[in-house]
């Protein structure tokens, strides 16, 4: 039984198989969410390996917030596969020639790194609740410690040397889980608007953009929940590198069009009336103004005039060009992928527009429920473990190698 | 080595998962996955044992022999019986009648091939209907084209 | 307690590891080529449609429906129209992909050259699209057929994005990757594909390059023929003759 189609309206002449939009918004959240995972890492990275110090306060929450969207990444995918009981083909039999097939291994080996450097960061506090609890909390907190409770000064020198290299490993490791992705478009010759050597580091960036954004806000949500204290250090410092990851994304973007637009092959006469008619309201008004021009300014009072802000004034500075650069990228991943889309491989024509519904099995509710479901991830870790301060050990208390 | 313990184990952990991910890999592999390439060996099987739903003109030839034999030798020899009619496999299954076969009558499906277009070379017969008709004298009709032609043997005259 | 145990532990389970990695060559097929009566070496097709011949009545585009079960509002093969008038107005169109034929809309300019130009799957030699399959579902078959294993594919759509022609879907039932199959199933019963045997003013001729009286061999040997997007160098199997500069 087929079911009725909705043929789209078409301006021009597309092809008649290309007016079927194939990637729907659930390949819109998924890059996105992988480029929080990339860029909250990145952040943990900056203080576990690099030592920065004023990025400690979050240098936990960070670690915590990649796996609370690690957690929810393939859902948006397994949603959209025709058939997601075959998902595992994708490990079992890999084409290692298509960027998708890498997939499975870079998001295996990156959760595989994420876990256990999470491992290895709380475990101190693993021990030390599963000796303060009784019942069956303690015997979940014994598992997830593996049954050994050293934490001795020795001990937990080696953990900072397993954090130092999985973080090494780990950052390579998370801009390849999201840079593929942008390999994934860019290589592919078929589409002039996705076709470019640029798109991989455009990615990267604008998911490190989206990852310090995302800490930015929720830090601070956090702190005022719980009535805790915004460091204003880190805040300081989390603007300066959002200010530098957008603008580097934001200059890519552009010179991809400025190329594009110089060099005036065929595909310009096709993208040219797609960004100014079809995608005029998502790409130079959310894209470019809104979310671009507004944090740029925002973020260069708060950075430059630094010294000179009160605390109140640099945390509402940073949390509203947080709040805007996320909507910049995931309107930036609409335009990739949607737009794209709404070019016909003819380049003599377009569809007329893509429309989630709210209900459709890929629509807007799904992808709202989904991105809702990476803060419950969250908020479920922070209930097992602390994601501030670490746990210390109280007085008289010995490190020792027992349970106790 | 004193305080590696718990090292150790979880290196231990993680090559067992990888282990049994490659046993699992191994016991969901397809079985004829990779005999001639990267793709699944019976498959092509699959595809070569589709069913043949056109049989061709020569198909329809064992029951239709006189009409067949007509057609052959006309000006619309170039064109396959199931065309017109539909496939064989709508007809006949299992060497019996399952449905009637359809025959087109209509104006319109003679001018589907025969309407003069832009674009169609000029050595093809194309008409403009109305042209046509004032031409030959006859009033425009649901299956006038065939008030003249036979589609077994269209063309008129010498 | 402690080390030594650990690294005696160790060694033993690295062992028992070796063994296991071992497995796959056990399990691991063998082939040999060919199937059954019908040997894949002996065919390389290869499919020529000459634009002058094709008169648009789409009988083509109604066969391979019939013949393939293609769903509504998706074409494995289509006819274009293209009608080009003076001041390089272009006007192009395929009403339901031609299956229905065309009919004499009128343009806004004087059109001095028009013709018809049949579409699908140009099996192509250096394809984009099996390249980009994650799992091996799409694949290029001995004879020269690009196919998509039902069975196998997961639906992603990679393929559909990759083709630079067009020529695939997402099929909205079976929820797999499909297109043009040069009707492998028929081909390899020594049959045409449905489209070839369907059109009656011989736009559309199949053969095969291995066989040295293949007139389509011949044809393609000796006369100009062209390919569609040509500097993607996917290298079609699909050539052309007359074809116009204005078509992509």
């Amino acid at each position: 039984m087929i079911p009725e189609l909705r043929l789209p309206e078409v301006i021009g002449f597309a092809f008649p198989n290309d007016v079927h939009i194939t990637w729907s918004l659930m390949i819109v959240l998924y890059p996105y969410l992988t480029g929080i995972v990339a860029g909250a890492f990145v952040i943990s990275a900056l203080y576990h390996l690099f030592g920065r110090k004023e990025l400690k306060p979050i240098s936990r929450f960070s670690l915590a917030t990649s796996f609370g969207f690690m957690v929810v990444a393939t859902l948006p995918l397994l949603n959209h596969l025709g058939h997601p009981e075959r998902a595992f083909n994708i490990i079992f039999t890999p084409n290692f020639s298509s960027a998708m097939a890498g997939f499975g291994i870079l998001y295996n080996t990156y959760l595989l790194i994420l876990l256990l450097e999470i491992w290895f960061v709380w475990r101190k506090d693993i021990i030390l609740i599963a000796r303060r609890s009784r019942g069956l909390k303690r015997k979940i907190y014994a598992a997830l410690a593996l049954w050994t409770y050293d934490i001795s000064e020795e001990a937990l020198e080696k953990d900072r040397w397993a954090i130092r290299v999985l973080t090494a490993i780990g950052i390579p490791a998370a801009c390849m889980l999201h840079g593929y992705v942008g390999f994934l478009f860019g290589a592919l010759k078929a589409n002039p608007w996705w076709s470019t050597p640029l798109m991989p580091i455009i990615f990267l960036a604008s998911g490190m953009t989206s990852g310090v954004a995302m800490l930015i806000v929720l830090y601070q949500t956090a702190m005022k929940l719980s009535g805790g204290k915004i460091d204003s250090e880190t805040i300081a410092s989390l603007n300066r590198w959002l200010w530098l990851f957008m603008i580097v994304t934001v200059s890519l973007e552009l010179l991809e069009i400025m190329t594009l637009a110089y060099e005036q092959s065929e595909a310009w006469e096709a993208i040219h009336p797609l960004l100014t008619t079809k995608l005029a309201f998502s790409f130079i008004s959310v894209q470019l103004i809104l979310g671009s021009l507004i944090p740029f300014i925002l973020l260069m009072i708060s950075v430059t005039m630094n010294r000179y802000l009160h605390d109140k004034v640099r945390n509402t500075l940073s949390f509203v060009s947080a709040l805007l650069l996320l909507i910049q990228v995931f309107a930036m991943r609409w335009n990739v992928v949607i737009g794209g889309q709404l070019l016909s491989k003819s380049f003599r024509g377009f569809r007329e527009t893509y429309s989630p519904q709210l209900f459709e099995k890929e629509g807007i509710l799904a992808a709202v429920a989904i991105f809702c479901l990476a803060f419950v991830a969250l908020f479920v870790f922070a209930r097992v473990l602390p994601v501030f301060r670490g746990l210390e050990l109280p007085k008289g208390e010995e490190a020792g190698r027992g349970l106790r | 080595m004193e305080h590696s313990k718990h090292v150790a184990r979880m290196a231990v952990l993680v090559v067992f998962v990888l282990v049994v991910f490659h046993i699992v890999r191994t016991l969901f592999t397809p079985p004829s996955f990779g005999k001639y390439g990267h793709y699944r060996a019976d498959n092509l099987t699959e595809q070569m044992s589709k069913q043949v739903i056109h049989g061709g003109s020569i198909s329809c030839e064992p029951c239709h022999g006189e009409k067949h034999k007509e057609w052959a030798d006309q000006a619309h020899k170039s064109v396959e019986c199931e065309v017109c009619h539909g496939p064989i496999a709508w007809h006949i299954s299992d060497g019996g009648k399952v449905a009637d076969m359809p025959r087109s009558r209509s104006a319109a499906f003679c001018l589907r091939c025969h309407e003069r277009l832009d674009g169609r070379p000029v050595s093809f017969p194309q008409i403009i209907a109305d042209e046509h008709l004032r031409k030959v004298g006859g009033e425009m009709g649901p299956e006038v084209c065939l008030s003249c032609h036979d589609p077994h043997a269209p063309a008129l005259g010498g | 307690m402690g080390c030594e145990v650990t690294r005696r532990w160790f060694l033993k389970a690295l062992g028992g590891v070796a063994l296991v990695l071992g497995v796959p060559a056990w399990g691991r097929p063998q082939g040999n080529g060919g199937e059954g009566s019908y040997n894949w070496e002996d065919f390389s097709y290869v499919y020529l449609i000459d634009v002058g011949r094709c008169i648009g009545c789409g009988m083509c585009v109604q066969t391979c429906k019939r013949e393939n079960m293609v769903p509504d509002g998706f074409f494995r093969t289509w006819i274009e129209r293209y009608r080009i008038g003076e001041g390089g107005r272009v006007e192009v169109d395929s009403p339901n992909g031609g299956l229905n034929g065309f009919s004499s809309t009128i343009v806004d300019f004087k059109v001095t050259k028009a013709f018809f130009v049949p579409k699908m799957c140009n099996h192509c030699k250096n394809t984009p699209c099996t390249q980009v399959c994650p799992v091996g579902a799409s694949y290029t078959t001995r004879d020269g057929v690009v196919l998509v294993d039902e069975k196998h594919c997961i639906g992603c759509g990679y393929c559909v994005q990759a083709c630079p022609y067009g020529s695939r879907y997402l099929h909205p039932v079976t929820h797999v990757a499909d297109k043009c199959t040069w009707c492998y199933h028929r081909i390899t019963k020594g049959l045409k594909p449905a489209c070839v045997t369907a059109c009656p003013v011989r736009a559309r001729e199949f053969g095969n390059m291995k066989n040295e009286q293949d007139p389509v061999r011949k044809a393609i040997a000796t006369e100009p023929v062209l390919v569609l997007r040509p500097e993607l160098l996917t290298k079609p199997n699909c050539y052309y003759k007359g074809l116009d500069k204005e078509v992509r």
